[in-house]
């Protein structure tokens, strides 16, 4: 026996690690903490979605304890029993709603939750709030056991725009649960390293912010969410990451599960593929990580998983042990054994099918969900460096990918 | 939210990138231009990002 196996178990150990990286980074990043106040109660507003079925409308217990402060927000492309429905829940808990116009495409209201918050947030005055009034979004599953006040007086004094806030899941009751609470929890930690990425499930900024952000939005679902946070930060507002903890649902059934990460997948496909040349150097890792690797490099995974399959056994075996590793202190749980699996069907089996998904999306849409932002606020010079930029970084990517794979398959072939 | 455990995908992936550089005849050339243009876009990159912030 040679010592090729060793080597390549070697190589194959050393890139798994490109994993973890973003530990190391988080290490040395220190985040933003909320304290309990006990200074006035700030001016602020929080804002739940809710449109098509009154019955995603979960968190009313939570919304009442902050009554005075909570706008629901609807389309005015409801049906008469949607918004009697809702005049009762706003009557029993003493809420408000607001109805928005949203977009029509082919006779047919956009209806998601980012084109009614452009409505939303078309109008300040509307909503009764100054430019700088800090704006919680949240779904409608979404809820705090910490007082929001806190979160409030935090976001004021940290003179951010935008905050990303922590996301965890509420309900951990079987496997997919379990794994999904992991996964969570992880990509929670890597919001140190960057901020910017924004949960459809919280986040906040300042009236203005939102206005300004919402103004330049694709108004795509898929990866809609994600936009806010990027678009922000393309025309500089300051981002940060704030680690107050909402609780959200999350599937509990693996078929809900699946279709839902199809969706978060075609808003991957539109953020790193699409949307290579729309900022994707602004954050190097990732335009490396997903757009390249995760995305672009994806029928190379397939070409190799079908010419040398041994090697995902080896994969499996690395990937255990370094779940293990992180998770020292952390408690263990034998669920973790299936996240290989987990890891396995999201890369290679919905990342094919979210293509297909983002297609049908765009083509229902009429849109291609391109990001696109002001940077009036800049020099010409700049806008122009930045073009650059966008033609360039995803020029190189694209071709690195197109080697690597047309190579393999010469290769094999 | 993207998904963040995807190890198994990432190694592979990476694997497979190793590979194909190690099959391809002198491939360091390429190689380096990649890593040069990359590290020369990265570093235009990061003056514009602190140049578009808003004060």
């Amino acid at each position: 026996m040679g010592t090729l196996p060793f080597i390549l178990l070697g190589t194959l150990a050393l890139i798994a690690l490109i994993d973890y990286i973003p530990y190391f980074i988080n290490a040395t990043k220190k985040p933003i903490t909320v304290r309990s106040s006990r200074g006035k109660n700030p001016d602020y507003l929080i804002m739940p979605t809710v449109y098509g079925d009154i019955s995603y409308l979960k968190n009313t217990k939570f919304l009442a304890k902050y009554a005075d402060k909570v706008v629901i927000c609807t389309s005015v492309y409801e049906s008469t029993e949607f918004y009697a429905a809702l005049q009762a829940i706003c009557d029993r808990y003493n809420l408000r709603y607001i109805t928005v116009d949203v977009p029509v495409v082919k006779g047919k209201p956009v209806k998601n939750a980012y084109t009614i918050y452009k409505g939303a947030f078309r109008d300040i005055s509307v909503l009764d709030v100054d430019t700088d009034t800090p704006c919680l979004l949240l779904d409608a599953d979404t809820y705090a056991k910490d007082s929001i006040k806190d979160l409030m007086h935090t976001f004021i004094e940290a003179k951010c725009d935008m905050a990303s806030l922590r996301c965890e899941v509420a309900n951990t009751n079987n496997l997919i649960e379990i794994l999904q609470e992991y996964e969570y929890n992880s990509a929670m930690e890597n919001r140190r390293m960057d901020p910017w990425l924004t949960s459809g499930a919280c986040n906040m900024a300042k009236a203005r912010v939102f206005q300004s952000v919402f103004n330049n939005h694709s108004d795509f679902f898929a990866g809609g969410d994600i936009e806010i946070g990027k678009i922000a930060q393309l025309m500089g507002y300051d981002l940060q990451h704030i680690t107050f903890v909402f609780y959200t649902e999350v599937p509990s059934r693996f078929v809900d599960w699946f279709k839902q990460r199809i969706i978060w997948s075609a808003g991957g496909v539109r953020h790193h593929v699409i949307n290579i040349a729309s900022g994707s150097w602004y954050h190097f890792f990732i335009l490396f990580y997903s757009s390249l690797i995760i995305y672009l490099l994806m029928p190379l995974r397939w070409i190799e998983f079908i010419h040398f399959p041994i090697a995902f056994l080896l994969l499996v075996c690395i990937s255990w042990l370094y779940i293990f590793i992180v998770n020292i202190g952390r408690g263990w749980r034998k669920e973790y054994l299936v996240l290989p699996a987990y890891a396995f069907i999201q890369s290679m089996i919905i990342l094919p099918i979210a293509f297909v998904r983002y297609a049908k999306y765009a083509w229902t849409q009429k849109s291609l969900g391109i990001i696109r932002h002001d940077l009036s606020h800049t020099t010409g010079s700049l806008i122009l460096t930045s073009w650059f930029l966008n033609i360039a970084t995803a020029g190189v990517i694209v071709f690195i990918a197109a080697w690597l794979t047309i190579s393999r398959i010469i290769y094999w072939g | 939210m993207s998904s963040e455990s995807t190890t198994l995908g990432v190694a592979t992936t990476g694997g497979a990138t190793t590979l194909a550089v190690a099959d391809t005849n002198n491939p360091w050339p390429a190689v380096i231009a990649a890593a040069i243009t990359l590290v020369a876009l990265g570093i235009i990159a990061y003056f514009v990002r602190k140049k578009v912030k808003r004060q």
